[in-house]
């Protein structure tokens, strides 16, 4: 079914298909019409679920490790401050392995205040614990909301997913969008068969207290799953394409990157643009090319020093800044192409903040001073 | 321009961004005829606000300082700047009803509790209608939003028996009273008393929403149905009304709890402790 519908209204029939049996949020700029559109859907009969309303987005993710320890499939949404507000909760969701999904609509953070989109609020969760997919479109929201329950309660993972997609840009932006009927999300979909739940018949305990002895195992556990992810997400991505007939290339997008001289590294909407971009220079004989990052985490270090083998220069677009340093992004590629024999240059480009348009001219002026500079 | 706001207020942030017929600016012109009579200077307030309808319209108005808070953390912000302070500042804030009552309402009763030297104003818009309209802690029984197409459901801070009010009285706050926006000289009484008890004030005004509220809960944006709503719901408190016969949500309005400055100060009481404990070694 073809549908004209934003990236909230695609990632809340995401919610639907995923037959999500739990969700609880609180209201926050420019996520809310996403548990609206839930709320409205479990109105219409469309969609069996509770909703609640809770007091805070700390209480919001609380509810909803509550709702998955008795093993519902659950999932919130929030944005900037709230997703700021909920830090303690995500290390609790992760820490425990529960396998959840939340969207964040990307938007600044205070102060100064704002309610544009850019990459600083869920960027700065990158170390939760966290699995952090980014996408570029409305139908990536919708599909890959839809991957990320089968990846976070893959055996192997269990670990919560959070779903980024562009504040406005993405969120409140309408595009054509094939809505996959429920008959083919089930299938790619069963529900959710947790190991371990809170049955009153057979007492487990959550949220348990770990000396030293046996704390790193835990941690060693999370980050060993993590690893395991990579592949878990390359799978599930293939898995989607034999349903569906769509794919979004696992952990990175390449586009026009096999002979670049310079690769963009991007995450998020903008990438649209950069291809854009891509396109106008290669017309002109510049070999340029992109490459999305669609995982923050896990890191994607493997793909992309293959992505980049031909680059020169590797430019990074990043829509977040870590003051004191450079956006994160950035530092994430030096590290992953560290060691290698003929590394490339990595340049990093620090745009978009709070919603500041980022034009053509812009990317364009980004790949001309990478071909200008002398590295 | 208004007297008040030439005397008071940043003229470039005046008319505010409001929606037209938004009973917010009767609020913020209260409180501003309150500091006016009261003889305050500019130099005398500090003006803090939380987030949503409040936060925004009410934001960086006020000629002198100004701060803003994050989402119900403007009174933890505050207490810490009632201790900084020199006493006799006055610490004023225009918050709205899910700051104050939904995900800072602990903060809001430990203020309390202390008995924290601050003026809160809550701009009650009867849910979250900066974010779209979606039902709150005050939002009337039956009344649908966005989040509530069907009729609000949930149990609110203000029927079946309960007053947001009395709970902050028995958290131990000094100085409570109500009004809506739509009246007059009575509430900036209430304000200035609250702004003279040396303590824990708080004045709850529920004021009309017409753009968000009125749309999805009266069926209509039209200013004029929104105010006679709220005209119709504003009941004095010692006013005789048939209770049974409003049969909706009302707004008891005036006094409700006046111990001005009958208990210790969090901030004074904090300074004397340390200077006894202080002296005990010296």
């Amino acid at each position: 079914m073809r549908e004209y519908l934003n990236g909230n209204e695609a990632v809340a029939h995401a919610v639907r298909l995923a037959r999500a049996e739990v969700v609880a949020a609180y209201p926050i700029t420019p996520q809310s019409t996403i548990v609206e559109e839930i709320a409205a859907q479990i109105a219409r009969g469309e969609m069996e679920a509770e909703y609640i309303r809770v007091e805070s987005e700390h209480a919001a993710l609380a509810a909803c490790f509550g709702a998955a320890v008795s093993g519902s499939r659950v999932f919130t949404a929030t944005s900037s401050q709230g997703l700021a507000y909920m830090f303690e909760m995500l290390h609790y969701v992760s820490g425990a392995r529960i396998p959840m999904v939340m969207a964040v609509a990307n938007r600044g953070l205070a102060a100064p205040w704002t309610i544009w989109a850019d990459h600083q609020d869920s960027v700065s969760c990158r170390d939760t614990g966290w699995i952090q997919l980014y996408v570029e479109t409305a139908q990536e929201a919708l599909d890959t909301c839809l991957q990320a329950y089968k990846i976070a309660e893959d055996p192997r993972v269990l670990t919560p997913v959070m779903l980024c997609l562009d504040g406005y840009v993405l969120s409140h932006t309408e595009e054509i969008l094939d809505i996959p009927s429920q008959e083919d999300v089930d299938r790619f979909l069963p529900p959710y068969r947790p190991q371990v739940l809170v049955d009153t018949r057979r007492p487990v305990v959550f949220g348990v207290g770990a000396g030293p002895d046996i704390y790193p195992s835990f941690k060693k556990a999370q980050q060993e799953a993590m690893e395991r992810a990579k592949e878990v997400i390359k799978r599930v991505d293939e898995e989607f394409y034999a349903f569906f007939g769509r794919r979004y290339g696992g952990l990175v997008e390449e586009y026009r990157c096999h002979d670049a001289e310079v690769v963009l590294v991007t995450l998020g909407a903008i990438t649209g643009t950069a291809r854009e971009v891509v396109d106008s220079l290669r017309r002109e004989g510049a070999k340029v090319g992109v490459l999305r990052l669609r995982a923050l985490r896990p890191f994607p270090v493997e793909d992309l020093r293959e992505s980049v083998k031909s680059a020169r220069v590797v430019a990074v677009l990043d829509r977040n800044c870590s003051f004191g340093y450079e956006g994160v992004v950035c530092t994430e590629v030096k590290a992953a192409l560290f060691g290698l024999k003929q590394p490339p240059s990595v340049i990093g480009f620090v745009a978009g903040l709070g919603g500041q348009d980022i034009r053509k001219e812009n990317i364009e002026g980004i790949f001309r001073s990478c071909f200008n500079s002398d590295v | 321009m208004d007297y008040l706001a030439t005397k008071y207020l940043r003229p470039r942030k005046i008319p505010s961004t409001a929606c037209s017929g938004c009973g917010l600016g009767q609020i913020h012109k209260k409180v501003v005829k309150a500091i006016d009579e009261l003889g305050l200077d500019v130099g005398d307030v500090v003006w803090g606000t939380g987030i949503g309808c409040a936060g925004r319209q009410t934001f960086a108005t006020w000629k002198g300082d100004n701060f803003a808070g994050t989402h119900g953390r403007v009174y933890a912000l505050a207490t810490g700047l009632r201790i900084a302070l020199p006493p006799n500042k006055k610490i004023i804030l225009t918050v709205g009803d899910g700051d104050a009552f939904g995900i800072g309402f602990n903060h809001l009763l430990n203020c309390a509790r202390r008995n924290v030297d601050l003026t809160v104003i809550v701009c009650d818009n009867l849910g979250y209608m900066s974010t779209g309209g979606q039902y709150g802690w005050t939002t009337p029984e039956g009344y649908r939003t966005d989040s509530s197409p069907y009729g609000m459901w949930e149990p609110n801070w203000m029927q079946g028996g309960r007053d947001v009010l009395n709970i902050l009285r028995e958290a131990g706050a000094t100085f409570l009273a109500r009004h809506t926006s739509i009246e007059g000289q009575e509430a900036v009484e209430s304000i200035k008393k609250a702004i003279l008890n040396k303590g824990f004030s708080l004045v709850h005004m529920p004021y009309p929403c017409v753009t968000n509220f009125a749309e999805r809960a009266l069926g209509s944006r039209r200013p004029a149905v929104m105010y006679k709503w709220f005209k119709e719901r504003t009941v004095k408190l010692n006013e005789r009304v048939d209770e049974k016969a409003l049969g909706d949500i009302y707004f008891r309005t005036g006094i409700y709890y006046d111990a001005s400055n009958s208990r210790p100060e969090f901030a004074e009481a904090l300074r004397n402790r340390v200077a006894e404990i202080q002296r005990r070694f010296r």
